[in-house]
């Protein structure tokens, strides 16, 4: 299917897409939380066990096993809708979501249905500065499934494989999925706002210390439906949504090629499929899945083997006591304690790394000292690999130690992206990196008086320049100087050795 | 599969695991149990929702509120266990409404949410078979049940001189 789907596929610009139609967004975010057992049994949740080690008969489906709900769990859930200023539901239930697949051996999913634990709120994002209001529908807990790999065909997918095996340590761990209402009036922005929900979402998550917050481990995962409607309509076209897509940057592409595709769909006269679709972050486009319409029907029903949730007012407010600061309300703060200009603010929430400046500074490093490494090395380094500002393989503490070698004259900024180098490449730590390549700063006289000299040698109209007194023609012989260290040579200490050779 | 049933489907050459399922199914569950899943799928189905399972909730509640309307008059409820003694294994495999009625006096309990249980009330004069009566009480009064089942066993054993089962005919081929 995928194959000719590639082919046939048209996209119009996106500047014509938006010339003829209206997008509107919902986004399904799922969280798994960090609790220390699963949501109905007492199994371990840890990342990364040998398959199928943290099971038990409950997560396994066995005939006759109860489950018991996770307290913490609910603790969670009630935390992330008070932070996304939802109402808490006075008395709600589980519901058994009904589907065969082998990832979830009892034959349904236990969720919420109708009766979420938070409902009606909202997220303020920051995008470009300004603020936008995201409507939340509802919050509501469930659990993961387990993780199929299918082995043997081209794609890793089950079609073509040979056979199919299934790790139940997922299935079971508590997940929150949190579901916005239709996010309408965006226009050109939909991508950007569709990113930045996400991302201000995942900070949030992070500040509540609900979960791992790792996209590239699947802790959260988005899920974006497109619609569009005729331009000023007002209306609500067929949808379809995006599965999968599992980065910041790949949420804003899926959205913004889905707006290509409708459009050239819908402008060619033809209508647009209610279905599922696979985000491939390779290739950057979406390929056709099972058609949703006819197949699912899930045959909700509450589940039987659990208590309802009635939490009781007291906690909902004791809860609401122990929320992170809000997000708005924290950058402003960190705005004023930075000296930041909106401009270099707006920069820095926009690439991403509120979070990673902060910790950069709380590690030591001056204010601009940890914009500057995040928002040119990092955010430039992360471009060019295609990755998550976070997903470098360098840490905040890492940076900061790398700040603090600069400032105490060890490297220059240019040696310093030497030894991001070293980092990204897992070659260990700051110090290590600067001793085991060599990179430390030559401020010795001896050595730098002999390149000094060499240089004067090679250059004598320069220094007969600098001898009748022109002294910002010593730029020349310090660059000679910089190149004969490659660089390592501390320029200040190089300026006066040859301004005293030359006085 | 690699415990219980396996059937792989006839004239498909290469099943996907909805096939095997489906084949497997197919051949292990008896007509009643299907007949069960296709009742069930069919009143949670989208848009029969609340048709069936919906208004058999709310049914299922006038029918607890008539319990405790009855509990405020009675301490507990009695009445026969089945409407008939038992019929021959088998009989009525094609009349499954037959076999549906016979549960008609137990399943108010389960629907209700309150305890109930039977104890043997003698043979029947027809047939010689046994027959029951079930002593129901209200939802957490287990411990009353208890005492009356009790008293009414100890009284109905002293009139048949022993347990009940020691007048059951021998059973062909068996041991006792």
């Amino acid at each position: 299917m995928s194959q000719l789907d590639h082919r046939d596929t048209e996209l119009l610009s996106f500047e014509e897409a938006l010339e003829k139609f209206d997008p509107a967004m919902g986004l399904e975010v799922h969280v798994e939380l960090n609790t220390a057992s699963k949501m109905f049994c007492s199994c371990p949740t840890e990342f990364g066990a040998e398959p199928n080690t943290q099971v038990c008969p409950t997560c396994l489906g066995l005939p006759g096993a109860m489950p018991v709900v996770n307290a913490k769990a609910v603790e969670s859930a009630m935390r992330i809708g008070l932070a996304l200023n939802c109402e808490i539901a006075e008395w709600c239930r589980f519901a058994r979501k009904n589907y065969f697949y082998p990832d979830m051996p009892k034959n349904f999913q236990t969720s919420q249905y109708d009766e979420p634990i938070a409902f009606n709120g909202y997220l303020d994002v920051d995008v470009d500065g300004e603020m936008f209001r995201v409507e939340i529908e509802r919050a509501h807990m469930e659990e993961d499934t387990g993780k199929s790999t299918h082995v043997g065909g081209a794609t890793g997918r089950i079609h073509g494989a040979d056979y199919s095996l299934v790790d139940y340590n997922r299935a079971g761990i508590p997940l929150i999925e949190i579901v916005t209402k239709p996010i309408m009036g965006t226009r050109e922005q939909a991508p950007l706002i569709a990113k930045a929900y996400v991302g201000q979402l995942r900070e949030m998550i992070v500040a509540l210390g609900v979960s791992d917050a790792r996209m590239d481990q699947g802790s959260i995962r988005a899920d974006v439906n497109l619609s569009l409607a005729p331009a000023g309509s007002g209306e609500l076209g067929t949808r379809t949504e995006t599965k999968n897509v599992n980065s910041l940057r790949s949420v804003e592409r899926a959205v913004r090629y889905e707006m290509q595709r409708h459009a050239a769909v819908l402008s060619s006269g033809a209508s647009i499929l209610q279905e599922t679709r696979h985000w491939h972050e390779d290739t950057g486009i979406t390929t056709s899945g099972r058609e949703k319409s006819d197949a699912e029907d899930y045959r909700y029903f509450p589940e039987p083997d659990l208590v309802p949730i009635a939490p009781s007012r007291d906690w909902v407010e004791q809860l609401r006591g122990t929320l992170p600061e809000p997000p708005r309300e924290r950058r402003l703060r960190l705005q004023a304690e930075w000296g930041f200009s909106d401009l270099e603010m707006r920069d820095t929430v926009g690439a991403g790394a509120l979070g990673l400046v902060e910790e950069t500074i709380a590690a030591g490093a001056s204010p601009q000292s940890a914009r500057k490494w995040w928002l040119s090395e990092m955010a430039r380094r992360a471009n060019d690999a295609g990755r998550e500002i976070s997903d470098l393989g360098v840490s905040p503490q890492q940076v900061a130690q790398v700040q603090a070698l600069v400032d105490s004259g060890a490297l220059n900024d240019k040696l310093a992206r030497q030894v991001f180098d070293g980092l990204v490449a897992g070659e260990g730590t700051p110090a290590e990196i600067v001793e085991a390549r060599g990179l430390a700063i030559v401020s010795d006289d001896g050595a730098l008086g002999d390149a000094v000299d060499r240089a004067i040698a090679a250059n004598p109209d320069v220094a007969e320049k600098i001898r009748d007194g022109k002294a910002s023609a010593a730029g020349a012989l310090i660059g000679a100087v910089m190149k004969e260290m490659r660089g390592q040579a501390d320029a200040n200490r190089v300026r006066e050795l040859i301004l005293e050779r030359l006085a | 599969m690699r415990y219980g049933l396996r059937v792989l489907p006839e004239g498909i050459e290469a099943p996907s695991a909805e096939d095997v399922m489906r084949a497997s199914r197919d051949a292990g569950f008896g007509d009643e149990v299907k007949r069960r899943i296709i009742l069930g799928t069919y009143a949670l189905s989208s848009g029969y929702y609340d048709a069936y399972y919906g208004s058999a909730q709310k049914v299922r509640t006038l029918i607890s509120r008539d319990f405790d309307a009855a509990f405020a008059q009675a301490d507990v409820l009695v009445s026969p266990t089945a409407p008939t003694t038992a019929f021959k294994l088998g009989e009525k495999l094609d009349d499954p409404l037959a076999m549906y009625l016979n549960d008609l006096a137990t399943i108010p309990a389960n629907l209700a949410g309150v305890p109930g249980m039977s104890l043997p009330s003698g043979l029947a004069a027809e047939d010689g078979l046994p027959a029951g009566f079930q002593i129901l009480a209200p939802a957490l009064a287990d411990d009353r049940m208890y005492f009356v089942g009790a008293a009414l066993e100890a009284l109905l054993e002293k009139q048949w001189g022993g347990p009940l089962l020691d007048q059951a005919p021998p059973l062909e081929g068996a041991g006792r």
